[in-house]
């Protein structure tokens, strides 16, 4: 094993086999699993769940068989009147005599009534004008259209009902700045402590600087992408467990080139991001102050998230294809314009290039800024220390 | 071939010299003494010669040519304030610290293990370094300094902190590689113990070289012109003698421009005076470092 290796090895073993880090990389999902019960939990019981009532003077509601317990038939307003005053039910509709023809329905509550009451009413509306009709009539219009965005080369295309698919990719990408953030601690922490009981003196010793670097860097990435594993697949596994939503994100499908541009920004943003805290925990003498530094760096990469509504409105615009060939924008913007339009070759391959370019200084800079920085301890580096190449 | 080979060599931090055209050479299986006052630029030389620094002007050769990778395996490295994991468990670290210098994971092994009960640590394998005292972390950074066999070893202050029997126990380690060919590298302020372990020095201050060779020799360059003489009874009016000074029953005798000590002990015999001790005034590494550092100081 070449000595990359072993610092790499290193380095994952010994964050990822600790409670510290197990903890962190549990409570995140288990945080929201609570945060999402209690808000279910919080809605129902803010929720009326009582029945609702109708009056029908237009004769539709007698068309045929079929109620629902929810839904209490009364012959006169006076009755629903005092059924709402008693509270036995939230509120009633009146269905005018002209129903038919004006489409007019009266709602009368004494508040608002509880989420769901509206369309409930609605569906059962549905079902008695459909009353009589073929059955694939009948789904149709219960299903609704299915309104198709095709690019204009047609190699793309979503419907209204899979928006879903639109924001994976979007979605997977906060999480991943999330995981990023989560594990730079890491790597700021492992930094500051190496420095300050003076281990690194000992290491450089032993590899060059930037090795060191790459292999810390690798760790962290690697790092990272367990823990990205490890929350997608506890999210897919709440999905299984939900059911409901299962059979909507079974029906997920991007493109597998969609996903392999996605898989290398995200790298390449990680690498990025990576390289910058190294630097930074290398300059700097306690990991809280690193913290507070490395905060600023994180924020280009979310830029194209306060921009999405133009990005998204017009994918190929100047404002998306600017922010694509601006290293630290170009992963999100690649992402959501790839998600929408088709982007001219040779702008993901410059955008590619400039990235993995950007990668390589970044990783340069953090070795030479660790050669520099380990030795001022107590002290803060200048800016012509940062980029000197003598050491 | 030295082991070490330093020419000219100069680092300077902003307007700081902090090492100005030092020269010198460490010959192959030498315990060598790099001495100086605090700030002399002893750990800037010791971090240039490891390749920490990049010399401004200058060469340095390092066991036959320029330091690369490879040599860096052969070259062990104490630093003064020691490196090693602290929240990790004493065994993985040094494995770890060993497999950096080349040193196969079942190798890195066995030698920790081996080492550890060589140093009474065997019991501590599993705890954390944190939980160590700092004797005993000490001796943990030794091992980690000699576990890969190195050719070169560069210690910075190895004595800190030890107690007696430490010390004698890593004193005893140097001497040992010593022999069995190991080129060492000392920088430390206790020069009792330069004493003991060097064949050559080097004296630094502000940077540059102020003094430089065997020890033995150096010794008797600033011997002077003295002598100590201790008898029964009192000791009369001796010709040639410019001023005595009597320290524990001894009398230093400074001698005279033209007058030897052979001279002075013919006189004392034929006076039949009984002497108990009669040597040449060589000065401790000690006096000779207060010396040569004050007299460059004021110099300066």
């Amino acid at each position: 094993m070449s000595k990359f290796w072993h610092v790499v090895v290193h380095e994952y073993t010994r964050h990822v086999f600790r409670w510290r880090f197990i903890f962190t990389l549990l409570s995140l999902p288990a945080f929201m699993t609570v945060a999402l019960f209690v808000l279910i939990l919080i809605v129902r019981l803010g929720q009326d769940q009582g029945p609702i009532g109708y009056v029908d003077h237009s004769g539709l509601m007698a068309r045929t068989s079929g109620s629902s317990p929810k839904i209490l038939k009364f012959d006169s307003e006076a009755e629903a009147d005092a059924a709402l005053t008693a509270k036995q039910i939230q509120a009633f509709y009146v269905l005018e005599e002209d129903y038919i023809r004006s489409s007019q329905v009266r709602f009368v509550a004494l508040e608002q009534p509880g989420m769901g009451a509206h369309s409930q009413f609605e569906n059962m509306v549905r079902a008695k004008l459909l009353a009589g009709q073929p059955p694939e009539i009948v789904q149709r219009i219960n299903q609704g259209n299915q309104l198709i965005v095709r690019t204009v080369d047609g190699s793309r295309q979503f419907s209204e009902q899979d928006k879903i698919k639109l924001f994976t990719p979007l979605l997977a990408f906060f999480v991943f700045i999330l995981a990023i953030l989560s594990t730079s601690g890491y790597l700021m922490q492992a930094m500051t402590e190496e420095k300050e009981n003076r281990i690194m003196e000992v290491i450089i010793t032993s590899l060059s600087p930037s090795k060191m670097m790459a292999g810390k860097i690798t760790a962290i990435v690697a790092i990272g992408i367990t823990q990205l594993l490890v929350w997608f697949g506890l999210i897919l596994l709440g999905i299984s467990i939900w059911g409901e939503s299962n059979n909507s994100m079974r029906d997920i499908n991007i493109p597998i080139g969609m996903v392999a541009l996605m898989v290398v920004t995200l790298l390449l943003a990680f690498v990025m991001i990576s390289a910058i805290i190294a630097a930074v925990g290398a300059i700097v003498t306690e990991a809280t102050e690193g913290q507070q530094i490395t905060g600023p760096f994180s924020i280009p990469f979310i830029i194209p998230y306060l921009f999405a509504f133009q990005i998204l409105n017009d994918p190929n615009g100047s404002l998306a294809v600017i922010m694509t060939f601006v290293p630290f924008t170009a992963p999100v913007t690649l992402i959501m314009r790839t998600s929408l339009a088709v982007i001219p070759t040779w702008q993901i391959l410059l955008s590619l290039l400039i990235q993995v370019t950007c990668v390589l200084i970044l990783v340069w800079l953090a070795g030479n800024v660790f050669r520099q920085g380990m030795l001022q301890y107590g002290r803060h580096l200048t800016w012509r220390e940062l980029f000197n190449r003598s050491g | 071939m030295p082991a070490v080979q330093v020419s000219n060599v100069h680092k300077f931090f902003g307007s700081l010299r902090a090492v100005d055209d030092v020269s010198f050479t460490v010959e192959k299986g030498e315990i060598f003494g790099l001495l100086g006052p605090n700030g002399a630029g002893k750990t800037t030389l010791i971090r240039l010669i490891l390749d920490i620094l990049k010399p401004d002007a200058g060469q340095i050769t390092v066991l036959g040519g320029l330091i690369d990778e490879a040599k860096k395996d052969r070259i062990g490295y104490m630093p003064e304030e020691r490196g090693l994991y602290q929240d990790i468990s004493l065994e993985r670290g040094l494995i770890y610290l060993a497999s950096l210098k080349g040193i196969a994971h079942a190798e890195a092994r066995a030698r920790t293990i081996d080492y550890l009960e060589r140093f009474d640590l065997a019991d501590y394998r599993k705890r954390k370094v944190k939980e160590l005292s700092k004797g005993l972390q000490q001796k943990a950074q030794v091992i980690a300094t000699i576990l890969h066999q190195p050719e070169l070893i560069i210690v910075d202050e190895p004595f800190i902190s030890l107690d007696p029997l430490n010390t004698k126990m890593i004193k005893t380690m140097l001497l040992e590689l010593h022999n069995q060919g190991t080129t060492i590298i000392m920088s430390t302020h206790q020069l009792n113990q330069v004493e003991e372990l060097c064949d050559r020095i080097m004296l630094m201050n502000f940077g540059q070289v102020i003094l430089y060779g065997g020890l033995d020799e150096i010794r008797h360059e600033f011997s002077g012109h003295a002598v100590w003489v201790r008898t029964v009874g009192k000791l009369g009016t001796i010709p040639g003698v410019i001023s005595t000074e009597t320290h524990n029953s001894a009398s230093r005798l400074e001698l005279a421009q033209g007058v030897s000590p052979q001279k002075v002990l013919r006189h004392l015999v034929k006076q039949n005076v009984k002497l108990e001790q009669f040597e040449i005034a060589i000065p401790t590494l000690d006096e000779i470092f207060i010396r040569v550092v004050e007299g460059d100081q004021s110099s300066s």
